[in-house]
């Protein structure tokens, strides 16, 4: 939690209140699983939904289209064209944590 | 080994004997830690939230009670080391007094670390066979290794050297000096390492400073002995051990230079976060002077410079030669580097956060309860330890027959 330069990373302080209606059955272990109280949590990317060819949730709620996911590794994915054709900036580059996670200009 | 039960019989049974004074002070000691256990156990049913803690402010008054205590027992050296370096026979007389304090004191570190954890019995994963400790890479297996390693150091001299007075033999130098002189190196290690734990942030630029080691040291070394000179008097007016001045002024001397390096040092700090006057200096700015409106530790942290500045102008005029004076000056000094160095060191890391949020921290009445329980315990067993230990040094517990002719053992 104070070591993280990004504050990305939550602490469940409570236990979880959620009711069955509002519960996801799709659960993936490393990824949406509910957690108890007592631990650190953070983005996973979605990997339950990935891992099934799925965009992560928030790109599919957005209604902009303003997130863009994909494969860097692929040379032909869109993720790659704009890296390498728009404005791009990496958020406290100088830290040197290396994040997968780019902000561009469009 | 027969002998060694029956001292463990005859202690265990002192302790529990004294006079009104004592049974008095016992009993408020006690009530007060087992309101804080009943706060500790709301807050493990609970969990966290029952304390002012958010996710942008991790750590708050356990963390920062921690970190000042660490100092307090460090800075126990300042009387180990004229006692066995400069081999002070004055010192030497009540340097046990301040060995067992820093034991009482690391055990209170230690709980409030385990309070501030969001699950407890996950600190087996740091032990093996249970787990694995991440040694040497990670700042908090090495906080381990020291707290512990300190504890174990301390309760070894102050066991052997009490023990060795209950028989009426002369202590084996053997056996318990080269562990006072690693426990004086040890000493310094506990509170650069618990300093490291915040300089080892590069995310939180208000810690991230080479000189809060330093700092911490030199607050330490003021706040400790202040608390040991306070102790003394009581010990000699309740307990009937007799302390001369000499070693209340050797004190003095120490905390009068330890003072002034410390506020040197602070001021030190003010200048490079002010001059340059980057963005790193929010969290400063916060501290002394609000952020955005938010300014709930500004009344705090101008308490403690008046307190700091009032304590250190007292120390160095000769006015602090009379004890009325000195305690003022323990008692002003060991507040403000209490309010100094713990929420003004450890809430300001976290705000702004690292995206610009100003979230302020206040901790809780359940959480506070559990602060004054900790603090409550930790008198409590330093009393006890020191009922058990005065008759040993001053000879009305001894044991009986005197077992020189008995091979030995323990």
């Amino acid at each position: 939690m104070a070591a993280c330069p990004y504050d990305a990373r939550r602490f469940n302080f409570s236990k979880p209140k959620l009711t069955a209606d509002q519960m996801n059955p799709n659960q993936g272990y490393l990824s949406n699983r509910v957690r108890p109280r007592g631990v650190v949590e953070k983005c996973t990317f979605c990997l339950h939904r990935t891992r099934e060819g799925k965009y992560p949730a928030c790109l599919e709620v957005c209604p902009v289209g303003a997130r863009v996911f994909g494969d860097i590794l692929d040379p032909g994915s869109e993720i790659n064209y704009i890296l390498k054709h728009k404005r791009v900036y990496i958020l406290k580059e100088e830290v040197g944590t290396v994040p997968r996670f780019y902000y561009f200009f469009d | 080994m027969k002998d060694y039960l029956i001292f463990l019989c005859r202690v265990w049974r002192l302790s529990f004997q004294g006079n009104w004074r004592f049974y008095a002070w016992m009993t408020l000691c006690s009530a007060v830690s087992l309101i804080g256990l009943n706060a500790y156990a709301k807050q493990f049913a609970d969990g966290l939230s029952t304390t002012g803690l958010v996710d942008q402010v991790a750590w708050g008054a356990y963390i920062a009670n921690f970190t000042f205590l660490v100092g307090v027992a460090a800075a126990t050296v300042m009387l180990v080391i004229p006692a066995y370096v400069y081999r002070n026979e004055k010192m030497h007389e009540v340097v046990l007094f301040g060995q067992l304090m820093s034991i009482a004191v690391i055990v209170m570190c230690l709980l409030f670390v385990t309070v501030d954890l969001g699950h407890p019995e996950r600190f087996l994963h740091m032990i093996p066979p249970f787990g694995k400790l991440n040694w040497p890479g990670s700042m908090l297996s090495w906080d381990v290794i020291v707290l512990a390693g300190f504890l174990l150091l301390n309760l070894h001299i102050c066991g052997y050297l009490l023990y060795m007075n209950y028989l009426d033999r002369k202590p084996t130098p053997m056996f318990y000096a080269p562990f006072v002189f690693i426990a004086i190196v040890w000493a310094i290690s506990i509170h650069t390492v618990t300093a490291f734990l915040y300089v080892g942030l590069p995310g939180r630029p208000f810690w991230n400073h080479a000189i809060v080691a330093p700092r911490f040291l030199a607050s330490a070394f003021t706040a400790g002995p202040a608390l040991l000179i306070i102790t003394f008097q009581f010990i000699r007016r309740f307990a009937g051990y007799n302390i001369g001045n000499k070693p209340i002024f050797l004190l003095r001397r120490i905390i009068a230079i330890s003072m002034i390096v410390n506020v040197f040092l602070l001021a030190c700090e003010l200048f490079a976060e002010f001059y340059s006057d980057t963005y790193h200096v929010a969290s400063a700015n916060y501290l002394y002077f609000g952020l955005h409106g938010h300014n709930a530790l500004v009344p705090w942290i101008w308490t403690a410079v008046a307190l700091n500045f009032v304590g250190l102008i007292l120390l160095v005029s000769p006015v602090s030669r009379r004890l009325p004076w000195l305690n003022a000056a323990c008692i002003l000094a060991f507040i403000g580097i209490w309010i100094e160095k713990g929420m003004g060191l450890i809430v300001p890391g976290f705000v702004p956060t690292p995206l610009g949020q100003v979230v302020e921290y206040a901790p809780t009445w359940n959480e506070t309860l559990v602060c004054f329980g900790i603090w409550a315990f930790g008198s409590l067993i330093y009393s006890w330890m020191l009922r058990v230990a005065i008759p040993i040094l001053n000879g009305s517990l001894r044991a009986a027959a005197p077992p020189r002719q008995t091979p030995s053992h323990a």
